[in-house]
Parts: C-alpha cells; structure tokens; sequence
C-alpha cells in the first residue's frame, strides 16, 4: 500500500481513462520552446577552429572556383579580388597557368559587362604566366568573342587580342599565331569585325553584299580604330616578327659557313606542332583552324584576304583621326612585309 | 544550374531567333553574317569538345547555336557541309554524358536537318538506331525511337519509300540475327509492329524479321514476336477501322447547312475539305488492295518455323520461357498447323501431358489442339487425345464446366478430323444429350448434330436423325476416308446467279409482254444486257458498293410470297409459267424443277462469259444465302440445295483463332453461383449502407497495410488487462525487481535491446 500522496496519484494515475479530445491540436504560440527532452550533454556539428587566417594560396583557390558562380557580381567581385591578390603576390600566380587560364578565359565571353572587364584587367597582369599550353585554350575564347553576337563581347574581344599580342614575350606572340586555327582564325575573325571579309568561294550565286552587315554603332569611332590597332598586332606578329628572326639567322649564316648546309630550313623538321596538320586529336577540320607555323604559311592565309585589306585599308585611311592613324600604322606593317617580299 | 536571366538590352543584341528569321527571308543578303554566327558555332563546338562544359553564364550556349544553324542549314549548304556530320559524332561518341537538354537537341536538330532534306532518312535512321541501341537513358530512347518512327512514317506518306524500308528492315534483321540472346530485339520488335499496324511495312521482310524474334533466345524478345504473329494482323484491321471512322463526314448535311447559313470563305473551304475527304475515302473503298496478306501467309517455310519454334521452345526443357508465354508459342504453332495444314507429329504426343482437368488453362491448350487438328492429319494420332479427353473430363463425376468444356473440345477437333472418332466412344458421349446439366446437355446435342453431318455411321441407329438415315439408306457413305479431298467443282454460288438472272429474264418479259417465244429476240436480248454488263460496269460496281452494309434478306412472308407466287399473278402471268417455254439451252433449267436431286453443274460459266456486273451480283447473292443460312427458322426455300454444299463449318473462317471461350463455350449455363455470389448479384451495384467518413479513414488506413496509433491502441486496451499490469507493478519482489535492473544494466552495455556489438 502506497503512503504517500505522490504515490497514490501514480497508482490512481493507471486507472484514469485518458481523456481523448476530437480534432486537432492547437497550435502552438510562435513563441513555444521544446523543453521535452533531456539531455546530459549536446553533440555539437563539426566546428572548425583554427588559429591562422586562410592561406593566400587557398583564398586564391576559392576565388577560382567561385568564377563559374551563378551570379554576376560574385564572378566580378571575385575576378577583383584575384586581381588584387595577384597584384599583392608579384605577378607570381600560386597555380599554374594554364589551370588558371582554363578558369578566366571563359569570362572572356561572359554577358556581363563587368565581369569582361575585371577579366581584362586580371588578364593583363598574367602576361607572364600565359604559356604555350594554355594559349590554345585562350585562342579559342577570344575567337569565339570576336564573332560573338554581342557587339560588346566583341569588343572586349579585340581588346583581350591586343593584350595577347602586345606582350613581351616573343615566344607568346610565336606560338598565339602559329598555333592551331590561331593567325588564320584571329584574322578572319578581325577582317569580319571590320566587314572585309571576302566572301568563301564556291557560292557566289545571287547578290554579293559588299561589306559585311555588322556595320552598326561599334564600328564608329574608337571602336574600329582599336580593332585595326589589332588587326596591325596581328599581321606584325604573324608576318613580320618571324620574318625579323629569320633575316637576323640568316644573316649570322651568311657570316658563318654556307656549304654544304644548303636550304636547311626546308628540309628540318619542325618543333612541337609539325604534325598538327594530321589532325591526330580529331580536331574539327576546316580553313579557319588550320595551324600555321611557318611564316609562309601565314602568308598564304593573308593573300586570301590581302586585295579587301588594301581596299579597306585605303577607305579607313581616308577617314582621318583614330582610325586613319590605325589604318597608316596597319599600312606601315604591311610595308616592312612587302619589302621582304621584293627582296627575296 | 537554371537559366540566367538575360535583361532586355542584352536580348535586342544576341537575337539569335531575330537573326534566323531575317536570313530565312533573304539568305544572300545576310550570308556574312551567317558566316560569322557559323564560325561562333565552330568555335564554341570545339571549346565544348575541349572541356565538355556548357556554360551557363554564357549569352549564347552551344545548344541555342546548334537549334540556330539547323535551321538556317538549308539556305547555305556548302557553309554547312559538315554540320550534320558534327552532329552525328557528337552524339554518338559522347551520347552517355552529354546533358539532357543538349542531346535533345542534337536529335531533334538531326530531325530538322532531314525535314528540310538536308540529309536523308536513311543517314538520319543511320546515326539514330545505334543511339537507340548503345544509350543507357530511357529518356533518349523514347525520343529517338520516337523521331524515328516518325521519319519512317513520313517517309512513306506518299509513297513507299522502298529503298529506305528495305534498308531499315535489313538493319532490324541484322539486329536480331546477329545476337539471339541479347535483349536489343525488342527494338526490332517495336519497329516491326508499329509499321505494320500502320501498314506501312506490308511485306514478307517484316514478317521474317519478326520470324526471326520468335526465333529468339531473349525472352522478351520471343514474347513479342509470338504476340505479333497472334494479334498483329488484327491490330492493324482495328487500325484501319478507327482511322476511316474518325473522319466520318456527313456531305449532305454540310451542304444544306451551306445553302442556309451565310456563305463564307472559312465555310467553302470546309466543304471542299469534306468533299476531298469523302473522295479519298470512296476511292479507298474501291481500291481493291491484294497484296495486305496477313503475316500468316506471307510466311516462308512455315513448317520450318513451327518445327523450330515446338523443338526449341516447347520440346526443349532449358527454356526459360513462363508459362503464359508457353501458351502463346503453342498457340502460334497450331494456328500455323492449322492454317498452312503442317505435319508436326510430336506435337500431339506432346498434348498428351496437358489434357487433364487439373492443368492451368486447360481450356487454352483444348483449343490449341481443335485448332492443330486438321483433316491430314493421320487419326491414329488424334484417336489417342480424344480418348484422353474423354477419360479425363466427360464423366458423371467431373463438374458439369469440366464435363462441357472436354465435349466441346471434343467436338472442335472431331469437326476438323471426322475420323478422330472412334464408334464406341462416340456413342458414349451422344449419351450425355440426356444430362441435366445444360451446358453439358448443349455440348453434346452439337456433338450428335456433328456426327449426323459427317459420319452418320458412328451412331447407334436410333440417333442418326431421318436425314442421314435415309441417306444411309440409299447407301451413301458420309464418312469421308483419311487424305480424301473433295474438289470444288465450278463456281461457288454460280447457280444462285443463274437463277436470278432466269427471274430477272422472265420480269422484264412479263413487264415488256413480249411472248418470248421468239428466240432470236431473247437471245438478241441477252446480248444487249451483256454488253450493258461490260459496258457499266463500273457504275454497277459503285452501286453496289453504296449499299455495301445491307444485304436485303427476304423475310419469311415475303419468302412464303415468293414460292406461292404461281397462284397469286394474274392469269396471264399463270399461263406464261405453266407454258413457260423451254429455256435458251445455254442457260440451263431453272432450279426449282431440280432441288430434290443432286447438285447439278451450271452451265452458265462454260458457256458465257461472266460480266463484271454478273461477278459482283454473284457475290452479293452468296452472302445474302450464307446470311439466309445462318438464321434460326429458316424456310427450306430453293437455296437449301446451294446451302448443303458449304462447308459445315464453314461459318468460321479459317484464318479465324479458336479460342477459349468456343471451348468452355456454355459452360456458364452449369455454373452454380456460390451464396456470395448471390448475394452480390441480388445486391447489384447498389449504395453500399452508410458508413461514418472516420470509419471509412480508418477502414482504408488498415487496408493501406498501416497499423492504429498507440493512442487508438490504449483506447482499445481491454481493461483486465491494464489491471493486472497495476496490481502487478506495485508488489515486485526483490528479486524480480534486481533481475529487471540487471538486464536494464545488461541492455545499455549491449548498447540496445537488439544490441549493436556485432556491428
């Protein structure tokens, strides 16, 4: 027999026919806190605690990363930073280049205006970092942004393609034109911007529009000018500046022993990209992709475009300013070519 | 990733659609343009290839780009040469890990670039089917098995299209050869049933494709094959019939509404829509099609097939197949016996087995083995099975259903073989007319009225009915022997067209009142009809086709005014009967001086020259006397003589299926309904009573298999029992109290009841 009051109650407590109630509970003020449960001690989540701030080389990752975001002011606000850091490091990326170019040379097309822009100016302190490797995948974005249907795209474009080709590096410039649908792509895709590019052969039934349609509010002013500074990197990237080495080894064979290395050039096998042509890695074949590593090559690819650059050259000098200036330094380019062509 | 939102001035500029319908305008104009959004294209397809991403954050992705040039493809084909071929090895090489959307649109792309005939169907079918084949992703398979499906029927709208039919079916046939056991067949089986349900694949190729999928070792792949040989034929009529249903067209109607409501051009147009229809359909009707042979007959070598399909998926005890599927085969294989009238001796040894009451759709195999039954096929080999059948199921014990189902199974293989039939056992069954049991009772009267036809000689004497008796009286044996083939002699029903042509003849004398005793104007007028016979034919032939769903049948009065028709005309007409003059030689005499004897041959196909008319007339009168034959109380009029000469089964085609159903046949009439059953059916589909909507919850929460809640469970608690438990709980020993404490003890340590050490 229970004593207590306590225990009668619990005893009592069996007995009690629960009283049931129909519907639905009420619901709890907003206010209500659990307090049900006990606990003799909480498990708390992984907390990660460390003394040192994240490392330069770890932020730098993490900015990478967050260039694919979804939102265009984090891709420009981290494209910022990047540039910033890269700026604090010296110039000396944390990574290897080409892991970063594979990174940011997509943004080279991206649809904000911003983010194109923090790329430029990220891209412009990379100079030294772009090598060999990655400036096949480089070459294909600034391709892409040249025939982009946003004329803004485009002009970012040229601007990443001046960029490229003014650097310091001769080997950059090297392997930017002689590099897989590099000289002949660039300049199709410039000659296009600039509405000289000749129409394919083969289909020349129907009318023949004189210059290309793209002739809209991009085309005045500082917009063609740089575009023709650009097209002037290129040709004397890409016919000139091998031209210039080769004379200068010529001239130092002439000095030294001719015979009986004769025409060595024509019979050596070329470095890296002599047999790119065989198109082993099933790269989608056509003209503008064709790699061009000799300076001849480079030439065939400019006389297919040649009569409609001097015909265009002659107009946009006459248009005097920017653009008549751009078009006499094009022209000066051009010269330094022809001379070497009349003297050989 | 969703799509990124792209603001309104970014969409003026990358208008790709705005480019596309300005280029379809004047493609010359805007070909640099072109040039330069291909080049885009090729430069984003090569990125893609390198790091095989599609970047959302792009304007324009790769997909948009694909749509764009597969659209504008056809204005610029040297530009594009080598789009297509992008495509294809895009997606065959990289089909497996391309996202969705992009393959979708690769595909549809292809679709597009042959409906502007860029490429051509059997490139397109080309680069699809390994897709089909290869692709883990059902999603992709419905879509190219669509597209393509599509295309091929497309194809084939106007005409055939016989090179690229020849060359899908080789690659189906190929598929299918080429590895028995893998289940990619089902493909070709898909194919195969789809085209000729349409009708688009009518040929021998299509059914040897499928041949060669019953032939298979997948099982799924057999399944369809088989179930195409047994339902194909009639999908496709099932086909035919909805399709000219659906655009039935009333023309008159719409033309009365024309001349009532305002005439508008929407109006006119309609009208001549319909018109056309109608046209097209008559047309249809007319257009007289041989060459839809059902897949039976366009079969080669069935004996064969049904050889290798009975040893291979029957006699051959490793066969995977269930036994539905089993059932299937094995009615494929006597309907080909049946059909084709094969020889496949181990078949009927092999029934031995199944023919008993206990097996699972026994009614199935009785009447696969009626169906296999046919009249080459030696008795010694069907004697045995019927006795079985009869040992088995026909017995006062057996359940009435049991009792009339092995009757009418009986009956269905004794009307293909007569002499399966053994006198004795015959006589025995005849015996069960008297049974109770009406089904039963029905099975055996068609049993007796059977062998009262075919073989009167089998029964007791007192059985045989006056007919046959007479018959054996005079000495006739009705009997047929084994191998025995009856010959049709002349044209089917020509008798009936003779003696219509003699009524006509003998109005149209009695309307024109010309005594016809001249002969030469008779003649000269039979000519005239001929040449009238050839000369509308076509006319007649629409005619007839308008009242193509009524066949006028006379009913009994006006039947009853025909044969005493001699007494009701007027004197003239009387005379004209009586002395009605000897029949043109060439026409023979009527009929009705000669229906008590035999059969007579027609002269009339030896010596005319049957008309168009007279051939479409011919076969009007024979289904107007099938007609008159299957009613109930016929009078014996003057078309019984043509009547006995059908076939007496011949109301069953014979590229017909027997079924179960013939076999338990009335066997329904025997069942005896249980007391549920009785009750349900007293009760009909009547309200169920009232029932409160918690106890309907709480009725479909235990149906759906889930259990009360502790809270229903406390309430249900008997009380006693919660009793005990409160005495109890106060008074535990020391003991029992320590032995709870220590398994408490024990229980934690182990870390639960169940316990998780071993894990």
């Amino acid at each position: 027999m229970a004593k207590s009051a306590k225990s009668k109650r619990a005893k009592k407590a069996d007995f009690t026919k629960p009283k049931l109630k129909l519907g639905r509970p009420k619901p709890k003020p907003e206010n209500y806190t659990d307090v049900s449960f006990s606990a003799q001690r909480i498990a708390v989540l992984h907390q990660n605690l460390s003394s040192s701030a994240p490392s330069q080389t770890a932020l730098f990752t993490h900015h990478l990363a967050l260039l694919s975001h979804k939102s265009d002011a984090q891709r420009a606000a981290s494209l910022a930073h990047l540039t910033t850091a890269l700026s604090s490091l010296g110039g000396e990326l944390p990574l290897p280049g080409a892991q970063v170019l594979t990174k940011v040379a997509p943004l080279l097309l991206d649809a904000n205006g911003s983010v194109r822009n923090n790329t430029l100016k990220f891209l412009a302190l990379l100079s030294d970092a772009v090598s060999a490797g990655g400036i096949s995948t480089l070459l294909l974005y600034i391709r892409a942004a040249l025939t982009h249907l946003s004329a803004r795209v485009r002009f970012s474009g040229v601007d990443a393609l001046s960029w490229l080709l003014r650097t310091d590096k001769r080997a950059t410039r090297t392997a930017a034109v002689s590099s897989s649908g590099g000289f002949a792509g660039l300049l199709e895709g410039i000659l296009g911007l600039l509405g000289w590019l000749v129409s394919k052969p083969g289909n020349s039934k129907g009318w023949s529009s004189s210059t290309a349609s793209g002739g809209k509010a991009e085309d005045e002013g500082k917009g063609r000018a740089t575009q023709l500074t650009a097209l002037a990197l290129l040709l004397d990237a890409g016919l000139v500046d091998g031209e210039r080495e080769s004379r200068a080894q010529r001239r130092k064979w002439e000095m030294g022993v001719r015979w009986p290395l004769v025409d060595w050039r024509a019979h050596k096998i070329g470095g890296a990209g002599t047999y790119d042509y065989l198109n082993l890695y099933g790269d989608v074949g056509g003209a503008s992709d064709e790699a061009c590593p000799e300076v001849a090559d480079r030439m065939r690819v400019y006389a297919r475009h040649g009569g409609a650059v001097r015909a265009g050259l002659e107009t946009a000098k006459r248009e005097g300013g920017g653009i008549g200036r751009a078009a006499v330094a094009v022209e000066k380019v051009l010269a330094g070519v022809y001379l070497d062509d009349d003297r050989e | 990733m969703g799509k990124r939102k792209v603001g309104a001035l970014e969409k003026l500029e990358a208008d790709l659609p705005a480019l596309q319908n300005k280029i379809r305008r004047d493609p010359m104009s805007y070909k640099s343009d072109f040039e330069r959004q291909y080049e885009q294209y090729r430069t984003i397809y090569t990125i893609f290839l390198q790091n095989g991403s599609t970047d959302d954050n792009n304007l324009m992705s790769l997909r948009e780009y694909i749509d764009f040039v597969a659209h504008v493809a056809e204005c610029y084909p040297e530009l594009t040469a080598s789009f297509p071929e992008d495509l294809i090895s895009l997606l065959d090489k990289h089909h497996a890990i391309l996202e969705p959307e992009l393959r979708e649109k690769i595909v549809g792309a292809l679709v597009l670039l042959r409906n502007k005939d860029v490429i051509d169907s059997i490139r397109l079918l080309n680069a699809l089917f390994p897709i089909l084949i290869k692709s883990p992703s059902q999603s992709l398979r419905e879509l190219v098995y669509n597209k393509m499906l599509m295309d091929l029927r497309s194809a084939n709208t106007k005409t055939k299209n016989h090179r690229l039919n020849k060359n899908m079916q080789n690659t189906l046939y190929n598929l299918i050869t080429s590895d028995k056991a893998s289940p990619k067949g089902v493909f070709a089986v898909k194919f195969t049933r789809e085209l000729w349900k349409r009708q688009i694949w009518t040929d021998a190729k299509a059914v040897e494709i499928m041949k060669e999928a019953a032939l298979a070792e997948n099982e799924k792949v057999i399944g369809g094959g088989v179930r195409f040989f047994l339902g194909g034929d009639k999908e496709r009529e099932e086909l035919d019939d909805e399709s000219s249903d659906d655009e039935n067209v009333d023309l008159n109607a719409m033309r009365h509404q024309m001349g009532i409501n305002k005439k508008t051009k929407k109006r006119g147009k309609d009208l001549k829509k319909a018109t056309a229809t109608v046209k097209r359909k008559e047309k249809k009707k007319n257009q007289h099609n041989p060459l839809n042979f059902s897949a039976f007959h366009l079969l080669h070598d069935p004996q064969g097939f049904a050889e290798t399909l009975f040893s291979r998926h029957l006699q051959n005890p490793k066969t995977k197949l269930k036994d539905e599927q089993k059932l299937d085969v094995l009615r494929l294989i006597t309907r080909l016996v049946g059909l084709h009238q094969l020889t496949l001796i181990n078949l009927y040894s092999w029934f031995q087995k199944y023919l008993t009451a206990k097996q699972k759709d026994v009614t199935t195999y009785l009447a696969c083995l009626a169906q296999a039954s046919h009249n080459l096929v030696p008795p010694e080999l069907l004697q045995p099975l019927v006795r079985k059948i009869a040992d088995e199921f026909v017995s006062e014990a057996s359940r009435a259903e049991v009792c009339s189902a092995g009757l009418n199974g009986i009956r269905e293989v004794c009307t293909r073989q007569p002499l399966a039939m053994e006198d004795t056992l015959l006589q025995d069954l005849v015996q069960y007319r008297k049974s109770k049991d009406k089904g039963v009772m029905m099975a055996a009267k068609g049993l007796l009225s059977l062998y009262r036809d075919v073989g009167a000689e089998l029964l007791h004497k007192r059985d045989r009915g006056k007919k046959a008796a007479m018959d054996a009286r005079a000495g006739a044996q009705s009997l047929p022997r084994f191998g025995e083939v009856n010959a049709e002699e002349g044209i089917a029903g020509i008798e009936l067209l003779e003696e219509w042509k003699e009524e006509e003849r003998r109005k149209k004398r009695e309307e024109t009142g010309v005594d016809s005793e001249d002969e030469e104007a008779e003649a000269k007028r039979i000519e005239e009809e001929e040449a009238e016979g050839w000369k509308n034919w076509d006319v007649e032939d629409d005619e007839s086709d308008d009242s193509g769903g009524w066949i006028d049948v006379p009913s009994d009065g006006e039947d009853l005014h025909v044969s005493d028709s001699d007494d009701d005309k007027p004197k003239k007409k009387a005379k004209l009967a009586t002395e009605s003059p000897a029949p043109p030689a060439d026409v023979g005499t009527p009929a009705s001086t000669t229906s008590t004897e035999k059969p007579r041959v027609s002269k009339l196909a030896t010596t005319r020259i049957l008309t168009p008319a007279d051939l479409t007339k011919l076969k009007e009168l024979q289904q107007k006397a099938a007609i008159e034959d299957a009613m109930p109380n016929k009078h014996k009029s003057h078309h019984s003589a043509a009547s006995t000469r059908q076939p007496v089964n011949g109301a069953r085609h014979a590229d017909e299926e027997i079924t179960a159903e013939a076999i338990e046949g009335l066997a329904m009439l025997s069942h005896k309904d249980t007391k549920e059953e009785k009750i349900a059916k007293a009760k009909g589909d009547r309200e169920e009573k009232h029932v409160s909507s918690t106890a309907l919850r709480k009725e479909k929460k235990r149906a759906a298999g889930k259990s009360s809640t502790n809270k229903e469970k406390a309430r249900q608690k008997n009380f006693f029992m919660t009793l005990g438990k409160a005495k109890k709980k106060g008074k535990r020993s020391l003991t029992d109290v320590k032995k709870a404490m220590q398994g408490h003890v024990e229980r934690k340590k182990r870390g639960g009841k169940r316990g998780n050490a071993g894990n």
